[in-house]
């Protein structure tokens, strides 16, 4: 009967085996599975060549861990499984019609899609990022001459360069998201290096914070000693502090909006304020 | 069809396996083995709710032989096998696994082949088949 005592006959094989998805529709030379920790390579092998009939190669297996959940005092856990790959000697190839493949693709790809920005930003469309070096160039060469001394136009233009010149639309297009935070700088990073060239300071961090007005960076500014601000970098009247004598960091050429709004305030009185905060 | 809608979906496959096996050599020739772990001829619209029956009773499986009852087996474990994968797919991409009832139904089908057999083991009056039997059901 079946009482061999080389090899054991099992006439009622109980392995259960959930199918990964494969990672490709074409030419499926390996596919992974998932079983229970109990099972063995041997096993699984014979169990698909009996039972689905697979060409098996080889196959390798691992054990691995449910994810477990703690809340509380209590331990969710998921069971422990067995993960198999299994190469085959033929390649396979599978429909994506069946069933629950489609509504996966689907799904994958929605997440992929969400994974952009969810605030409409102005200009927005279908944009490469070729475009935006082409049109950053553009504007570079549009700024290098006749706006260096109208700084005025140069705070106008960064508020409209979110929208790209155009009419915003919408009510809140002058928001600075983190999206539109981060494109500003390849624009205008340039442009301060090329002023920073001509200050003679080439030695300051390029860092892509330098245009943003949210990101904050806490600096020490030379004329205030060691009273360590909160400062928000500007990349406005760079070129103007070109020169100053008492410069103790490679910074000290920036702006910050406390340096910027006194001087707002006080407009003749720049270079006085300065010697005066250079005494503190 | 009054009775593909009574008796669990895989009876029909049983029926077909059984009679037409001696045909279906050349059918299966080009069936991907990839296949059988995805559902037949469902369609990816919802039009139509999804027709499956119910478990088999132990009346029902009383009435079959060893061998159908080992045939019924294998395809009542590929048939766990497929939900379980629909099931694990779908809940990687936090989808909802329709029909989650469908998987207890063919567990509870697979016990109760199990319980027929060795119901039949018992009743052997040789004790030696009596084991023999129980140690080829209980074996995995």
């Amino acid at each position: 009967m079946g009482s061999r005592l080389g090899r054991r006959v099992i006439s009622f094989a109980n392995l259960p085996i959930k199918l990964l998805m494969p990672s490709s529709f074409n030419n499926i030379n390996e596919i992974a599975l998932k079983t229970i920790p109990s099972a063995s390579k041997i096993e699984i092998k014979r169990v698909l060549e009996s039972l689905y009939g697979f060409d098996v190669e080889k196959v390798s297996t691992l054990n691995m861990e449910g994810k477990k959940k703690k809340r509380g005092g209590l331990l969710i856990a998921k069971p422990d499984y067995k993960k198999a790959y299994v190469t085959l000697r033929s390649p396979l190839s599978i429909s994506p019609e069946l069933y629950p493949i489609r509504i996966i693709e689907e799904e994958k790809q929605r997440m992929n899609k969400q994974t952009k920005s969810s605030v409409v930003e102005d200009g927005e469309g279908k944009r490469h990022w070729l475009d935006e070096k082409a049109r950053a160039t553009t504007e570079k060469k549009t700024e290098r001459f006749g706006n260096r001394d109208h700084r005025d136009n140069r705070d106008n233009r960064r508020g409209g360069v979110g929208g790209g010149g155009e009419v915003a639309k919408f009510p809140w297009s002058s928001m600075r998201t983190p999206a539109t935070a981060e494109k500003k700088p390849e624009i205008f990073g340039k442009r301060d290096d090329r002023h920073r060239d001509r200050c003679g300071r080439g030695d300051v961090a390029k860092s892509p914070a330098r245009g943003l007005e949210r990101v904050k960076m806490s600096l020490v500014l030379a004329p205030h000693g060691l009273k360590p601000q909160q400062v928000i970098c500007t990349s406005d009247r760079m070129r103007s502090s070109g020169g100053s004598g008492d410069v103790k960091f490679p910074w000290s050429s920036m702006r910050s909006p406390v340096t910027s709004e006194k001087k707002a305030e006080r407009f003749g009185n720049r270079d006085r304020d300065r010697r005066g905060r250079g005494g503190e | 069809m009054l009775v593909s809608r009574i008796f669990g979906r895989t009876l029909l496959a049983a029926v077909r396996s059984e009679t037409s096996s001696a045909t279906a050599a050349a059918a299966s020739v080009t069936r991907n083995p990839l296949q059988e772990f995805f559902e037949v001829d469902r369609s990816i619209d919802d039009d139509k709710p999804v027709v499956y029956g119910r478990s088999w009773k132990a009346s029902e499986l009383r009435l079959k032989s060893w061998d159908d009852l080992n045939k019924l087996w294998y395809v009542l474990l590929k048939e766990k096998n497929m939900l379980m994968t629909q099931r694990q797919m779908l809940h990687s991409q936090n989808l909802r696994f329709p029909n989650p009832e469908r998987i207890p139904k063919v567990r509870k089908s697979m016990c109760r082949i199990k319980q027929v057999l060795t119901e039949r083991a018992i009743e052997d009056p040789d004790p030696r088949r009596t084991a023999e039997m129980k140690r080829m059901i209980n074996a995995l």
